[in-house]
């Protein structure tokens, strides 16, 4: 047998019981039960305000995205690379690390919330600053990318022969990013449409229900199935609409590296030249410093107010399934990634990328639910064996593993095998003396990624909560779900740690790649 | 490699010590499915384990969810394949759906012979009450005042439709929690037809800060100066007034009375049913039990003749508005549907 044939087992094997098996039931499921009555439970208004809130938080982190992305590429200012680096984390932090920093400083109590008497927090204003703080880092990357690399020649010619810098930034530059402009947008209207934590906690009661609380409601409160899966179905039209239009390569720059820096639009007013930096720190200190301080004083205060030896046992299960997460999406990545590799077919090649790719499209509780309804007569094991969670959080990663392992084996030069042939070294000791070393360090940054993934995410966790068995982010959940904030803001602030550890881990490897 | 294999074998273990720990033998053990609250330390729940294990030497194991509605969900999933006996904390909300699955057993009289009889969740035994308490809105009286008259003199309809928006109020949704749910219905009792329920509710909204998934959440908002108002029981006064000596939390109390709420604990039907259910249902209605219920559950004790703490009797016991008993999983449903439409429809 030879390593690819291992490989496609595992991965096919994977795919078919844990990802298309579940889909198709619950595709098959849906068609079933589909009457007018269900139909009848679904509201417009239900379906208007999910895509509605997704559309209006892809544009307003657009704004606010490209904007910075533009400025930090053509401008030079003060604390740049902190207003850069910082714009990274957040996209990588936890739903609930966000929602808490936000209330802690606009709740009605929070830093500035307390200024504001007339503002009410929870509903549309809390869920657009929820979603704009870590997804305008989605456009500024991916934007910024773009325009690092993108040839400026038309653009100084265009001024050459007298063109505004508005008109050249008009018709010339904002031309050529809108491709990445356009999937920034359409990858921030899925993430956003399937949000879950930022509607249940900061939305308030039905007036803010959207699809995926609508199908955790059914599942968790009203225990109806039929529902769930109706609405899980829109949902999952919706989405594979939406990926119709999303091509996945853009989002590979979000691991690749500038090639050149070119400014073309820099200010001759001196006035706005020292304006500038001032708004944007002013804007970026609103919408993400002054919450992550807030997140970080608060949790120190909290600290005292919690009882550690409550944290144990969460401390030590979300490690472990951390771990458990990590090493088997990473084994499926590799599998991926490897047959990617080798494979001549270019059918394969395209059937891999879309497999890996389906989940991006896919919320938490869509999987979640596929799941509970394919394993039903075995639903007790899946529960007790966290097998769900670890599945839903494997899928979940997958896409973004996948991606660095296809970039990582893309750089194992063809003269190496070929090499390697000449000598007459077998596949698999091409495998573990040549592949395994030359991706040690993807498969690092990997596993980073999916750690930090797992220990962050709680939708998977809270949907097929087992018995006395609670993570770090469910903990803090739960606390949220009491307002207990000062203790919840603790658990917050270790996580926030835990975060930063993994994302300075992750940064080191980055580089090396 | 040898590193990671190190690590794998670790996960490993740890795993293994997990869920062995979670499946200990399951014979004389007696399984109650419940909620958070009920769980936690120094609740009735650990009182109840405690005593339970000291005079019978069977393990009582407490399952705990989100929610009472969680708990009974996991009834319905497991069906006849469940490890719960009983099912602690169910109260009026879910009564009709609890009814329906037709999992649930009927009770012997016995157990009911000792408590008021105006305390039930219907007339088919299903539902054994443990305690109970009057749902009220809770205010603090340094940051509201009623002028003239006291609050005794406001009816809820009139508190509902004061002008004065300023006054911020945080209720529970009713699709989530039976508070929520119980002050929907009591909404319900003081309209009398669905135009004006739905009018009542129109002229709420503006005051309401947030609609909180659960009681917890509600009263932490309260807590924290979010809200002026919030929906609680009378006895969360007691709580303040014992636990933390304070005095500025007051009940707002109306003219026209305040519904019950009941708690009671139901018995899982099994082919073997577990025989130590009939202790545990008698040390839970027994009068030491539920002499510890005002101050471990913050309720009144569904046993008659139980004495109370000095708190409890200093609290006014307001009329009572009766619920009715007949009221369905599908006229539940069909509340929540409308209510859900007066609330997303507002402006």
């Amino acid at each position: 047998m030879k390593p690819i044939h291992l490989a496609s087992f595992c991965f096919f094997s994977f795919v078919v019981v844990c990802l298309l098996f579940p889909v198709l039931y619950l595709i098959g499921v849906g068609f079933q039960n589909l009457n007018f009555e269900i139909f009848g439970l679904i509201s417009w208004r239900l379906f208007g305000f999910t895509y509605f809130q997704a559309f209006a938080s892809a544009v307003l982190s657009g704004v606010l995205g490209v904007f910075l992305a533009i400025t930090c590429c053509e401008t030079d200012f003060y604390g740049k690379k902190i207003i850069v680096r910082l714009s990274e984390v957040t996209f990588f932090l936890p739903t609930l690390l966000v929602v808490l920093a936000l209330v802690g400083v606009w709740g009605s109590r929070g830093w500035l919330g307390h200024k504001l008497p007339g503002l009410n927090f929870y509903g549309w204003f809390a869920i657009l600053l929820a979603h704009i703080f870590f997804n305008f880092s989605v456009f500024f990357k991916i934007v910024g990318q773009s325009l690092k690399e993108m040839d400026r020649t038309e653009e100084k010619i265009a001024l050459s022969l007298g063109a505004t810098k508005w008109m050249t930034f008009l018709t010339v530059c904002l031309v050529k990013l809108r491709s990445s402009i356009l999937q920034s947008f359409l990858l921030v209207f899925l993430y956003c449409s399937a949000s879950f934590f930022v509607i249940l906690i900061l939305g308030g009661g039905p007036r803010f229900s959207t699809l995926e609380t609508e199908i955790y409601q059914a599942i968790k409160v009203d225990l109806n199935i039929p529902l769930a899966v109706c609405l899980a179905l829109i949902q999952i039209s919706v989405c594979v609409l939406v990926q119709g239009f999303y091509n996945p390569k853009s989002t590979a720059l979000l691991l690749s590296q500038a090639r050149h820096v070119d400014t073309i639009y820099g200010f001759h007013s001196s006035f706005l030249k020292r304006m500038l930096p001032f708004g944007i720190w002013f804007i970026f200190s609103i919408l993400v410093l002054i919450p992550l301080i807030n997140l970080s004083v608060s949790g120190f205060v909290g600290l005292s107010k919690i009882n550690l030896w409550d944290l144990i046992q969460p401390l030590l299960l979300s490690f472990v399934l951390g771990i458990q997460v990590s090493l088997s999406a990473n084994f499926i990545a590799f599998c991926a990634a490897y047959i990617n590799q080798h494979t001549r077919m270019p059918w394969l090649k395209r059937s891999i990328s879309f497999v890996c790719t389906l989940p991006v499209a896919l919320s938490t509780m869509v999987f979640g639910l596929a799941l509970i309804l394919a394993f039903a007569p075995v639903l007790q094991w899946v529960q007790d064996n966290w097998f769900g969670v670890i599945v839903v959080q494997v899928l979940s990663v997958l896409p973004m593993s996948f991606r660095i392992f296809a970039e990582s084996f893309s750089k194992v030069e063809r003269e190496i095998y070929r090499s390697a042939e000449s000598l007459g070294i077998s596949k698999f000791q091409q495998l573990f003396l040549l592949e395994i070393p030359l991706t040690k360090n993807s498969m690092v940054l990997a596993l980073a990624t999916s750690f930090g993934f797992s220990i962050g995410e709680a939708g998977a966790v809270l949907l097929f909560e087992s018995q006395g068995k609670t993570t770090l982010s469910l903990f803090l959940f739960k606390l949220m779900g009491k307002y207990q904030f000062e203790e919840a803001q603790a658990v917050g602030l270790i996580l926030l740690v835990i975060m930063i550890l993994i994302f300075i881990m992750k940064e080191k490897w980055e580089n090396l790649i | 490699m040898l590193r990671w294999a190190l690590v794998v074998f670790f996960c490993l273990c740890v795993d293994v010590l997990a869920n062995s720990a979670a499946k200990e033998e399951k014979s004389e053990t007696l399984t109650v499915y419940t909620y958070d609250a009920l769980t936690g330390k120094n609740s009735l729940g650990e009182k109840l384990k405690n005593e339970f294990e000291k005079n019978t030497g069977v393990k009582l194991n407490l399952i705990s969810f989100g929610s009472i509605g969680e708990a009974l969900n996991q009834i319905v999933i497991e069906d006849k394949k469940t490890k719960a006996d009983i099912l602690l904390g169910i109260d009026s909300s879910f009564a009709p759906r609890a009814r329906s699955t037709n999992l649930f057993s009927v009770l012997p009289e016995k157990h009911f012979s000792e408590l008021q009889p105006t305390i039930s969740l219907g007339k088919d035994r299903l539902f054994l009450p443990f305690d109970y308490g009057y749902l009220a809105f809770i205010y603090n009286s340094q940051r509201v005042q009623f002028k003239g008259d006291s609050s005794s003199e406001l009816t809820l309809s009139q508190f509902i439709n004061s002008t004065d928006n300023r006054k911020r109020v945080v209720i529970e949704d009713p699709r989530t929690s039976s508070l929520g749910f119980t002050f929907l219905r009591w909404t319900q009792e003081t309209t009398n037809s669905e135009n004006t329920l739905k009018t009542l509710w129109k002229s709420f909204l503006p005051k309401l800060i947030t609609i909180a998934p659960s009681w917890s959440g509600a009263y932490g908002l309260f807590l924290k100066g979010e809200a002026d108002f919030v929906l609680s029981y009378s006895t969360s006064r007691a709580y303040h007034l014992e636990k933390e000596k304070k005095s500025e939390y007051e009940v707002l109390y109306f003219k026209d009375g305040h519904p019950l709420q009941v708690e009671a604990a139901a018995v899982v039907k099994h082919s073997n049913p577990n025989k130590w259910i009939e202790p545990f249902l008698s040390l839970l209605v027994g009068s030491e039990m539920q002499s510890i219920i005002p101050s471990k559950q913050w309720m009144y004790p569904a046993r008659r003749g139980v004495s109370l703490p000095v708190t409890f009797k200093s609290l006014p016991v307001p009329k009572t508005i009766l619920l009715s008993d007949d009221f369905s999983e599908f006229d539940r449903k069909a509340l929540i549907k409308h209510w859900s439409e007066w609330v997303t429809t507002s402006p």
